[in-house]
């Protein structure tokens, strides 16, 4: 997070991209996001587990798996997004 | 940046922010409807063997001594790359305006990136598909 928070401040804002350019890179930015969450709360999560093994909830179930689901097709879709505005 | 439709002027912001956004509420809902009824759920199969004896479920025999723990270092190995490449482009991409060889060039690249051939490791014995390795 250190490394990617340091690029942004060195590299970022810098550009002024297509208008489709700039969609794919708030999708990709999002999918950021849900990673850091899902990784983060995974890992928090699976810490509390070990505490108590009914302590992972539908409710924890369900925010992982959308969590790791949406950060996968936020960067695909992004990507997608990027690729039909080259050129 | 701005977009009109009708007569309201949208921000382009808004467009993205909304489908992501729309996106993650629709996969929530679809796993919390899809598991309700369900009180809590095991990380590790070995506890789901100790405390529920498997329900009446053929569990694989590793079941009974596997944990969670090596997928959390696959997952987060895994979105690790994402956001690595992902903040990459946000900060290098797009600034360019190469000339067409250059551009099919990048494209071959990226589809040979796509295809990467998949490798087989061996981990403490266990020989498992490791993609993003």
């Amino acid at each position: 997070m250190i490394t990617v928070g340091a690029a942004s401040i060195a590299f970022g804002g810098n550009q002024s991209p297509k208008a489709g350019i700039f969609v794919a890179k708030i999708i990709i930015a999002f999918s950021i996001l849900y990673g850091v969450l899902f990784s983060g709360l995974l890992v928090y999560f699976y810490d509390e587990y070990g505490q108590n093994v009914r302590s992972y909830t539908r409710l924890r179930y369900s925010l992982i798996e959308s969590l790791g689901f949406s950060c996968l097709s936020c960067f695909v879709a992004g990507y997608f997004v990027w690729a039909l505005n080259l050129g | 940046m701005d977009i009109n439709i009708y007569c309201f002027t949208i921000p382009v912001v808004v467009l993205p922010t909304t489908g992501c956004l729309l996106l993650f509420t629709i996969l929530w809902l679809l796993f919390w409807w899809s598991h309700r009824g369900l009180g809590s759920f095991y990380f590790d199969p070995q506890d789901f063997v100790h405390y529920e004896k498997g329900v009446g479920r053929e569990l694989p025999v590793s079941a009974a001594t596997a944990t969670f723990e090596p997928h959390i270092e696959y997952y987060t190995g895994s979105v690790k790359l994402m956001i690595t490449v992902g903040a990459a482009s946000i900060a290098f991409g797009g600034n360019q305006s190469p000339k067409a060889g250059i551009f099919v060039a990048k494209i071959i690249i990226a589809f040979s990136i796509l295809y990467r051939k998949r490798e087989t490791h061996d981990y403490g014995g266990s020989c498992v598909d490791c993609f993003w390795r």
